[in-house]
């Protein structure tokens, strides 16, 4: 064999090597904006609207047609009242919050309420969370510890949640009327240790306020 | 038989081909193989959305966005509106949500590319891997690292069976990030891991709790299944060794 032969025969061994390697460790080497290549499709793409996908029949191309007038939704309700219509809510949830409060209530409050709540309104709901810190500048979070919040009534706290207040958006859509009970419950309960915090002697007061979120736990 | 310059030819012609062919054969072989032909795929999309800034600088969990993923099958894409639920007052000048805004006035959706697509023969249920306690980064990768989304697993049938024949080595348990409901109260300390799970004995524990429900042979596996829901709240199942029967992800 001629050297020019044994260094081809090397190259090609190299390569295929480190490409084999590169395979099989599993780290990504390359990114690509091309969807994968199928060599063989066999049935990968069927002729049927797939849920938020691209329908070419409808002008919009949407898949997912919007509901018809008057439709109802299978699960859950579509929330009655308006934005600041407080005074009609509250008549409506006369009966306060219809979720017991147990333990396992609590944990799913805590659950829906760091995800929903706690970019704005913090993992203590003092109203300095991080989207609030970074992004609303002057406009300000209502702090959910403080009196005037602890004044709000179960019924008032859970329409703010459905349906909004100023520039909060509505989470009716988002989250479930129990899971928005449920995070009533969570807030009543923050509120709470709060009040137990600020009723300590000044010095421990802003100690207890900046671990209100590990006191929770307990 | 030939002349010796036909015989060299010849020869050279056989490796030469032969090299060739299995080359080929171990290009295709490789190279059609999911993790090597989809993982890294990275399309560039309308609006230059960033994962990185919202979960892993301003730690919106997951689920703020997707929300809907603990009942439905389809991890939903957020719709305009959540978007402009902050983006009506954060940046709501900045030319690159320009789109955003255009879709919130006219009421027509921003055209999202998918990335993760698996062919249409399988089924994959979101809502029963979250309610199994399964982070989201278990098939999607470190979603709070990525500026752009790409493919992070191959997705494909092996793969998904590793995990449901060896749960306890692969899956990542939920971690406060993604928003998954485990029943229980979070650690006191959950602010300072949230990136981490909160649980990891959970999964350690699979194999002492599962029991077969069927032959071992078509291996379907099954955890002891709490009460769906309390008081109108999902309650969550314990992970356990997924379903290895034929039917439970194709069609």
């Amino acid at each position: 064999m001629s050297t020019a032969w044994k260094i081809t025969l090397a190259i090609v061994a190299a390569v295929l090597a480190t490409f084999t390697i590169g395979v099989l460790s599993g780290k990504i080497w390359w990114f690509s904006e091309e969807p994968p290549l199928m060599v063989v499709p066999d049935m990968d793409d069927q002729f049927h609207l797939k849920p938020q996908g691209e329908a070419r029949f409808f002008a919009d191309n949407r898949a997912q047609r919007d509901p018809v007038e008057g439709a109802l939704p299978r699960v859950g309700r579509a929330y009655p009242f308006a934005m600041g219509d407080v005074d009609s809510a509250e008549k409506y949830f006369a009966a306060g919050n219809p979720l017991p409060r147990t333990d396992f209530v609590l944990a799913r409050g805590q659950n829906r309420f760091n995800t929903y709540c706690s970019p704005c309104h913090n993992y203590t709901g003092t109203g300095d969370g991080l989207v609030q810190k970074r992004g609303f500048g002057n406009q300000e979070t209502m702090n959910l510890t403080r009196e005037q919040a602890r004044a709000y009534s179960d019924a008032k706290i859970f329409h703010v949640i459905s349906a909004g207040q100023n520039i909060m958006p509505p989470y009716a859509d988002r989250i479930s009327e129990t899971d928005r009970w449920a995070i009533v419950h969570y807030v009543r309960e923050l509120q709470q240790k709060a009040a137990a915090g600020s009723t300590q002697p000044n010095g421990m007061a802003a100690a207890a306020q900046g671990s209100t979120h590990s006191k929770d736990m307990q | 038989m030939f002349s010796q310059r036909t015989d060299r030819r010849l020869k050279l012609g056989i490796i030469g081909g032969g090299t060739a062919l299995a080359i080929g054969a171990l290009v295709l072989y490789f190279g059609m193989r999911n993790d090597v032909s989809d993982v890294g795929y990275r399309p560039q999309q309308p609006v230059p959305f960033s994962h990185k800034l919202h979960v892993g600088e301003l730690q919106i969990h997951c689920q703020y966005c997707h929300a809907g993923v603990e009942q439905s099958e389809h991890s939903p894409i957020p719709t305009t509106s959540t978007c402009m639920g902050c983006h009506i007052v954060i940046k709501a000048e900045s030319p690159k949500l320009q789109l955003v805004r255009d879709s919130w006035e006219k009421g027509i959706p921003i055209q999202w590319r998918r990335v993760h697509k698996l062919p249409d023969y399988v089924h994959f249920n979101h809502a029963r891997h979250i309610r199994a306690q399964i982070d989201c980064q278990s098939c999607h990768g470190n979603v709070e690292i990525q500026g752009v989304i790409a493919q992070n697993k191959p997705l494909s049938m092996g793969w998904c069976l590793d995990c449901h024949r060896n749960p306890e080595k692969r899956i990542v348990p939920a971690r406060p990030i993604s928003g998954i409901f485990t029943g229980e109260r979070l650690p006191e300390n959950f602010r300072d891991h949230l990136f981490e799970p909160v649980n990891s004995n959970l999964v350690a524990g699979v194999s002492a709790r599962v029991r077969p429900i069927t032959s071992p042979q078509f291996g379907a596996w099954e955890t002891d299944i709490p009460k769906p829901e309390i008081a109108g709240i999902p309650h969550p199942k314990l992970p356990g060794f997924g379903p290895e029967n034929c039917s439970a992800c194709h069609y």
